[in-house]
């Protein structure tokens, strides 16, 4: 199946004179924004977000208010399918501090997407 | 006849429930013997528990969480006094030693996560979820006090005193199985 690109800047999202993206009451509320609750249900999308030159951080809080409805509305491969970043610093050091900060968020996520799948009553048994 | 009938039928039922009443009380007895050994059982098994999350998790964590806050205080003061002394530094610099010094505490952080959130939160979902948030709280403050060059020796204190309800809260959590 052929998916239409949609880039999506997170610059004003940051906050004014601000360098990093953090909490999850501003994630929720890029969310609801960028209706992501629609983008969700269409399969046709596929979304890059893009993290803007100047971010020093991109907190894991900031990612699950944002994302954390898609990945339960799509569940981890089909969030990964659907749902892209690009971070676009090219400084290697910023580079790596950011993609390791998306890596949390991701792991933050997948552990909390875990807690609430039907197995952990039986595991906890 | 029927007058026969009922004379017969009081005598039999009355002399049964004579012949069951001794065993009365050796089932009672039984049933209380049954209901003793059951509860006995999940407590014994509460008891297990308690233990090993005391002593698998717990105990060689606490000094982990208490190494985490204490440097979290190191950490802030070291990075507002390094950037602070680097505000002359051109802007993309400054970004790249402002993200180098929230890395460095990141990684405190995700040390923490492996080492005691996660093998918590295997066991206990809603406790590591909990921890985890708690976690997540402290990050936001540090990136976002450094971010707005808070520096001064008020804000280092500030941010002393909000580790310090931080890990009191997170304490409180890891008492959460515990209860009875």
């Amino acid at each position: 199946m052929i998916m239409t690109e949609k880039a999506i800047d997170l610059a004003k999202f940051r906050g004014n004179q601000s360098t990093i993206f953090t909490g999850r009451p501003q994630g929720r509320s890029a969310r609801v924004d960028l209706k992501l609750d629609e983008l969700d249900k269409d399969g046709d999308i596929e979304i890059h977000f893009k993290v803007p030159k100047g971010t020093t951080s991109f907190n894991p809080s900031f990612y699950l208010g944002l994302l954390y409805t898609s990945y339960k509305n799509l569940g981890i491969e089909g969030f990964a399918n659907k749902y892209k970043f690009q971070i676009v610093d090219d400084d290697p050091s910023i580079r790596k501090v950011l993609e390791q900060n998306l890596e949390d968020g991701v792991r933050n996520a997948i552990n909390e997407l875990n807690k609430k799948t039907g197995l952990w009553p039986f595991i906890n048994k | 006849m029927v007058f026969l009938c009922c004379c017969q039928t009081v005598p039999e039922s009355s002399s049964r429930l004579k012949d069951l009443l001794p065993l009365v009380s050796p089932i009672i007895v039984i049933i209380l013997f049954i209901i003793d050994r059951v509860i006995g059982f999940r407590l014994r098994r509460k008891e297990v528990e308690r233990n090993w999350y005391l002593k698998v998790l717990i105990e060689p964590g606490v000094s982990k969480i208490s190494d985490f806050y204490k440097k979290s205080v190191e950490f802030y003061t070291a990075s507002a006094n390094t950037l602070g002394a680097s505000s002359a530094l051109p802007h993309a610099n400054y970004n790249v030693l402002k993200a180098q010094e929230f890395s460095k505490f990141q990684s405190l952080k995700r040390e923490l996560e492996a080492e005691v959130i996660f093998p918590i939160q295997m066991r206990y979902p809603v406790v590591g979820q909990k921890l985890t948030e708690l976690l997540l709280d402290i990050e936001d403050t540090f990136t976002s006090s450094l971010d707005r060059e808070e520096f001064s020796e008020d804000k280092i204190k500030d941010f002393q005193i909000y580790t310090a309800t931080n890990r009191a809260e997170l304490l409180n959590c890891l008492y959460f199985p515990l209860k009875p």
